[in-house]
């Protein structure tokens, strides 16, 4: 059996699991106020002493890597390193893309999982479930809300969107009738560790751990595609 | 909307400040430029003190982001010692842009990462004490706050 404990900080969102083949054994979520770094290692404490395991009952650290909050990312990562390399035992990042789509696996409908990147941005992808398992249909990216929402709707499919981006994603619609786009229900939307678990697990299983050094957040840039516009004026030395 | 006052020494450019400070909310942008001594620093002071914080407010030269907690929270930053727009990025500039009214000198240095609508507040050095002070807006949003500013 193997016991994944998993950690999502990249939103607002702080939320824990520890998940194996058989069961989710344990989920906290707190979808309140920002204050990961005060709480998650409490938490996981807590979760672990509930759940009367030590943290050698653990094979696999599994961590939301991003996109997201960059802050809060950070705050995932280290603490997920932190144990990792403490107990030498093996990591997996999810992206946290993937870990939201996952929220709502087995739906027969697109998923278009939507991430606040500030600026009227989200970052986005869009999957759909094939048995049983969720097939990634666009590169990881990074996204103007009205470039995304006229995308959607040139899909003619029904579409589930989830994620913190929603209520910018709904702005943008009530302008515009979008029928074929639909707002998950608020449980489903928010980041959760067992999703994140779940995700991990699959890839452990494929073998794709990585240890604590190795691993890598993963941030979409926009001062890259800025940087690479000025680039095109050839105006940075 | 332009704006423009001219103080005639420190405590009148920080009690403009202040009675900008009373009108902002969580989510506001104020974008400052100008030459150093200009008053920024006094300007934010105020800023600080119509927010309702009472922590004294220190430049963010060296720091770069300073936070301070009251009825609305507020982060002083100051770019001038970035060396490129990832480094704001990777100081987690965006986690500040819902909660926080946000302060930045030398803004002109990042404007690729600002937020849409900013107000700009440009400072100039008339003489030793008198500083000129255009506030610039582009949004009936920050119009109506420029129209309850005074001294």
């Amino acid at each position: 059996m193997t016991n994944v404990l998993a950690l999502d900080s990249s939103s607002i969102v702080t939320t824990v699991a520890v998940l194996n083949e058989e069961k989710l054994l344990a989920e906290y979520i707190e979808n309140n106020k920002q204050s990961h770094s005060e709480k998650m290692m409490v938490i996981i404490k807590q979760m672990l002493e509930d759940l009367e395991l030590t943290v050698q009952d653990l094979d696999v650290i599994a961590v939301a890597k991003g996109p997201g909050s960059f802050t809060g990312i950070r705050i995932g990562m280290a603490c997920a390193q932190g144990l990792a390399h403490a107990l030498n035992k093996p990591m997996i990042g999810v992206n946290t893309l993937d870990g939201l789509a996952y929220n709502l696996m087995g739906n027969n409908d697109l998923i278009c999982p939507v991430i606040n990147a500030q600026r009227q941005e989200l970052y986005t992808s869009l999957y759909c479930s094939n048995d049983a398992a969720l097939e990634r249909m666009w590169d990881y990216k990074l996204i103007k809300v009205d470039a995304l929402v006229r995308e959607l709707l040139n899909l003619n499919h029904k579409i589930l969107i989830l994620g913190d981006g929603v209520p910018i994603v709904k702005k943008a619609l009530a302008e515009v009738p979008a029928e074929n786009i639909v707002i998950a229900s608020s449980v489903f939307a928010m980041p959760r560790a067992s999703s994140i678990a779940a995700v991990a697990l699959e890839e452990y299983a494929k073998g794709n751990a990585q240890d604590c050094f190795s691993i890598k957040p993963f941030y979409i840039r926009k001062s890259n595609a800025e940087e690479k516009r000025d680039g095109d004026h050839g105006a940075k030395s | 909307m332009e704006v423009v006052f001219e103080t005639e020494n420190m405590g009148q450019t920080e009690k403009l400040g202040q009675s900008l400070g009373k009108t902002l909310l969580e989510g506001d942008f104020l974008a400052l430029t100008g030459d150093l001594g200009a008053g920024k620093t006094a300007f934010t002071k105020g800023i600080a003190k119509g927010l309702g914080i009472e922590d004294d407010v220190t430049s963010p030269t060296f720091t770069i982001i300073n936070e301070y907690t009251g009825p609305v929270p507020l982060a002083h930053m100051d770019v001038y010692r970035l060396n490129n727009l990832q480094e704001l990025e990777n100081i987690g500039f965006d986690d500040y842009l819902d909660g926080y009214v946000v302060v930045m000198e030398w803004a002109d240095k990042v404007k690729e990462l600002l937020p849409d609508d900013v107000l700009w507040i440009d400072f100039k050095v008339l003489d030793d004490f008198h500083r000129e002070i255009r506030f610039l807006s582009d949004s009936p949003y920050y119009d109506s706050k420029l129209r309850e500013l005074s001294i």
